[in-house]
């Protein structure tokens, strides 16, 4: 199976306001970090779902995807081919190999390989204008006018016949109205003739409203005049109507030679112009004729010893520039978070590949449209449908295929009329109009009635098989990822903290996160008794998220070196030091404990020494319920005061665990083999 | 039947007059719930489980009024009760936690206030005492009551729903209602919504109706559980009981409905149709038109309530003792 979206180190940040004065006196700007920092990628027809407590930036990063947030930093590459995506990973890893050798190399300014590559550039256009003489820029140049001249021959050629659009147009206007004096008598003007047809078309939706009228019971007179005056109007133009007529056939003869008159000077004319220019460009053309080079050979020979000679001298840094212009170019082509999506042409391609299914049916829906407008909607904004009746077709189709079956009793119909699971139907029908191929879908049935649920779940899988879509299931609700997701990735505060085949994250956590998550989802069986693992408090504001794990505020299982930063270990040696001070003499002398920078301490007290050995045989007895307390990693005594040096805190990254599970935590090792995975898990804990 | 019961709600009957014509809301509902119970009403959308808990304490919309039946609490029927001699009884005796944490607070108003609006409107307390009440309640729910003076708009879901039930608690009830306490919440929050109820009601001695749509939340916090269907009760019984052996074709759907993260890894069965307009309920079984199990005799009998274990019954014909 290829992926057909791959994300790499995606992160969604959004500016938090500040005021003009804070802004003046220069402080900080700050960011919601919403998603921070997110890789994975979703294979051909999965279902990958995305789970997490509300804030956890799974909806943003949703969005994100389609491009309905603006990613801050990242990549989303969307159905490159598998071996241009090959290629890429290849030229990623030659990079990485590079990147190293570039720093060590003398030339880390990049000047020197600079100018090679510039220099390299130059040759390579010359080796391609000499494969393809008059190649290069004057080729463009060159094709442009022959396709000019070809035109202007083809419309020598219409002009001739009689049939050139142009002169048609001008026309038409003239023999419009002759055609109309003669089929329906001089009265008729174009313009009362275009009353007259929009009076039918009036006349054949008044006569629908009508009948729709009565079969609804309600406006049946209002409908009914309508249809009665709209007949009149027309009846009364029908009177008009006289083209046997002998003084009207005599106009029309006057008019007809009039016209033929006007057609020949105008042709005339213009034949004349159109030969002019068309003669010129012929001209410059001969001029532009590229003279072939008899030396080719031996030059293009030349030049590339010369781009090899070139590449010898420039090393890594040379390399690493090389590498880096094709990967721009494979960013142009398939990345979805660059600049180069944001072109209108690119995103409208892309809104009818990617589409989403929103959370809240009883919101997401116009109220003041009809069932019709909001699914024919995409198509119009898309310009996927051409007129009228395929646009009907169309959403009529997806209807049905919503199981709003028949489609013409719901098509007429208002958001309001319809029931949560029909509403959430419209509006997989809205996703699903433009022919997707990939589908987010956001939460679509918490808002539904538990028993409405399964069975928009059972129509999206089915969809999927149907129409051979991939969806990115967002959702909190586990009990749902358990029986849908092909694949998982459990997000906490924009990290995915772990990330793995579904069935095994559900049955098999690892993340203590995770674990207490699923210990938590409620159960229809009351037989199942099992430890709960509540965590408490909320998360952290994404504003100021936790040093090193960010989950290590809340973590039931966290030890030293998960990340605590010098305000927690403040807080939890004062309540140690508080406690202790009616059992150790020690804990008294200490008079202030202090922060000093973000990773160390620095405590005042009489007697250092002593207060330095206390903490060492204290710090070991305490640390397992305090993890806060194993963060500290020294201890140093100075004359009057105790320095405390923390461990640096690092975040752990997302690796590998097995072959289908990664975990992001410091506590989690990969499990290497099944001989060695029966072995207790090794955590390695602070000292 | 047990003369103790705390507080009995007898063939309760509580329709809505609407230009469309008479909505029967609830319909001959029955159950019980003894001291330091707590009892799950549970049910799709539109069954009347809301209707049910506000006709006790007599909250209704204006439309709506209790045609029939009987609410026995304390000796009085609090069906009849006089307006003025309820109020003596909601919020002090019998307190409600609304549906909709997000919003069922006035966002204009600081918390503390509106805690505090809720002791001194149903008890005659100096305004200082209402103050330090308001410290203790925060302080009981789990939230600092240094946050007290803050408006809704800064807590979070969780904590807006903890503030609800400081409110409920404010006058001290012996009967606490909660009204899908923990629907639109995370599993973690809602957790920790469940954990902080349990504990109350073991620490304040408190009895509770909890009323969810969400089965699993019900089989995981009640002891005694009321499924209903379009107005009626369709399965009474202890909640083990239920949940273990349903004895309702609509309880059983329900309960199969539910994705199971400990169950097998498929698709759940659903019920398929949707609850019925209760303007004009189908006549016999209400629940025939969707009932995998429906035989002819359905569409005409209403079943009552037949016995089919220890304080166990069912609304079901096929349940109806062999004679």
């Amino acid at each position: 199976m290829d992926q057909l979206l791959t994300v790499r180190d995606l992160r969604i940040w959004f500016n938090v306001r500040t005021g003009l004065l804070a802004g003046l006196f220069g402080k900080e700007a700050k960011h919601v970090r919403a998603v921070d920092g997110i890789s994975f990628d979703v294979k051909r027809g999965e279902v990958f779902c995305l789970v997490g407590e509300s804030g956890c930036g799974k909806t943003t990063t949703g969005k994100g995807l389609i491009r309905l947030n603006e990613p801050t930093s990242g990549n989303i590459f969307f159905d490159a081919p598998p071996e241009e995506w090959n290629r890429y990973l290849t030229m990623e890893r030659r990079l990485r190999v590079l990147q190293p050798l570039v720093i060590k190399s003398p030339d880390s300014g990049g000047k020197d390989s600079g100018a090679a590559w510039s220099q390299i550039r130059a040759l390579t256009g010359q080796i391609a204008a000499l494969r393809n003489p008059g190649g290069g820029a004057s080729d463009a140049r060159r094709q442009r006018i022959e396709k000019m001249v070809s035109f202007l021959k083809d419309r020598e050629q219409d002009l001739g016949k009689g049939v050139d659009p142009a002169l048609v147009r001008i026309l038409s206007k003239d023999r419009r109205r002759l055609e109309l004096m003669d089929s329906q008598g001089a009265w008729f003007t174009p313009r009362r003739a275009r009353k007259l047809e929009r009076a039918g078309k009036e006349l054949r939706e008044a006569r629908y409203q009508a009948q729709r009228a009565t079969s609804l019971q309600a406006r049946v007179r209002r409908t009914a005049r309508r249809v009665r005056r709209l007949e009149r109007r027309i009846e009364r133009f029908r009177g008009h109507e006289e083209s046997g007529n002998p003084a009207t056939l005599g106009r029309v003869k006057e008019l007809r030679r009039s016209l033929e008159e006007k057609t020949k000077r105008l042709t005339g004319l213009e034949l004349a112009r159109v030969r002019a220019e068309r003669e010129g460009r012929e001209a410059r053309l001969r001029e532009l004729a590229p003279e072939a080079r008899p030396d080719a050979d031996a030059e293009i020979r030349r030049l590339e010893s010369q781009i090899a000679q070139l590449r010898k001298k420039g090393g890594p840094a040379l390399e690493a520039l090389e590498i880096r212009a094709a990967m721009g170019a494979f960013w142009q082509r398939y990345d979805l978070a660059g600049p180069a999506a944001k072109g209108r042409v690119r995103m409208r391609d892309l809104r009818r590949r990617v589409q989403i299914i929103y959370q809240d049916p009883y919101e997401s829906l116009n109220p003041k449209l009809s069932i019709y407008d909001i699914v024919a909607e995409p198509l119009i904004a898309n310009k996927v449908t051409s007129s009228q009746a395929e646009a009907q077709a169309v959403v009529t189709k997806a209807l049905e295929d919503v199981g709003l079956r028949p489609a013409n009793e719901y098509m007429f119909r208002y958001p309001h009329e319809l029931s949560g699971g029909q509403r959430q139907r419209v509006g997989i029908a809205t996703a699903l109009v433009v022919d997707p191929d990939f589908i987010v879908a956001d939460e679509p049935v918490s808002m539904l009635d538990a028993s409405v649920r399964t069975e928009i779940i059972a129509l999206l899988l089915e969809l999927k098989k149907r129409r051979n879509l991939t969806y990115l299931f967002i959702t909190h609700d586990l009990g749902l990822a358990w029986i849908i997701a092909d694949r998982v990735a459990v997000m906490y505060l924009g990290k995915i903290v772990e990330m793995g085949s579904g069935p095994e994250i559900i049955q098999n956590p690892r993340h203590p996160y995770t674990k207490a998550l699923i210990s938590v989802v409620p159960s229809p069986n009351p037989t199942i008794h099992r430890e709960k693992t509540i965590l408490h408090g909320e998360r952290p504001n994404p504003v100021d998220i936790p040093s090193g794990c960010r989950f290590h505020p809340r973590c039931p299982m966290a030890v030293g070196i998960c990340g605590w930063d010098s305000e927690e270990v403040r807080a939890e040696l004062g309540k140690l030091l508080a406690e202790d001070r009616a059992t150790f003499q020690e804990a008294k002398s200490v008079t202030a404990v202090a922060t000093a920078g973000a990773f160390a301490l620095t405590l005042t007290t009489s007697d250092p020494g002593r207060v330095q050995t206390y903490l060492r045989k204290r710090l070991q007895t305490v640390a397992l319920g305090r993890p806060a307390l194993g963060a500290i990693r020294e201890t140093r005594s100075k004359p009057g005061i105790l320095e405390l040096t923390l461990h640096k805190p690092s975040e752990p990254q997302l690796q590998q665990i097995t072959d289908n599970v990664s975990v992001a935590c410091h506590l989690v090792e990969p499990e290497v083999a099944e001989a060695e995975a029966a072995q207790p898990e090794a955590v390695e804990a602070a000292n | 039947m047990t003369p103790t019961a705390l507080i009995e709600v007898d063939h309760l009957k509580t329709y809505f007059d609407t230009r469309s014509g008479t909505v029967r809301a609830v319909d001959d509902v029955s159950w019980k719930l003894e001291k330091g119970e707590s009892l799950g009403l549970a049910g799709e959308s539109g069954c009347g489980k809301t209707t049910t808990a506000l006709s006790i304490i007599r909250l209704l919309p204006k439309n709506g009024r209790v045609i029939g039946g009987h609410i026995q609490y304390a000796g009085k029927d609090l069906a009849t009760l006089k307006e003025s001699d309820l109020r003596k009884i909601r919020w002090k005796h019998i307190a409600i936690v609304f549906q909709g944490a997000m919003n069922a607070l006035n966002p204009v108003k600081r918390v503390s206030w509106q805690i505090a609006e809720a002791i001194t409107i149903h008890d005659v307390v100096a305004s200082d005492e209402a103050e330090t009440r308001v410290d203790e309640l925060l302080e009981l729910v789990g939230i600092n009551p240094k946050r007290k003076d803050d408006y809704p708009h800064e807590f979070s879901g969780g904590m807006r729903q903890r503030v609800m039930i400081a409110m409920a608690l404010a006058c001290r009830p012996k009967i606490i209602i909660a009204d899908e306490p923990v629907t639109a919440l995370d599993v973690m929050i809602q957790a920790q919504i469940l954990e902080l109820l349990q504990r109350l009601r073991e620490e304040l001695d408190l009895s509770m109706i909890l009323i969810s749509h969400d089965l699993s939340v019900i089989a995981e916090t009640c002891d005694k559980v009321a499924i209903m269907y379009g107005g009626k009760i369709a399965e009474y019984g202890p909640a083990e009981e239920v949940f273990l052996e349903p004895q309702h074709p609509y309880t059983q759907g329900l309960i199969r409905s539910f994705p199971d993260i400990y169950g097998p890894r498929d698709l759940p069965p659903w019920i398929p149709g949707q609850p019925p307009n209760l303007l004009e309920p189908p006549a016999g079984c209400r629940f025939h038109p969707r009932c995998p199990q429906a035989f002819a005799d359905c569409q005409v009998r209403d079943p009552p309530l037949f016995e089919t274990g220890k304080d166990h019954v069912a609304a079901c014909l096929l349940r109806a003792p062999h004679t």
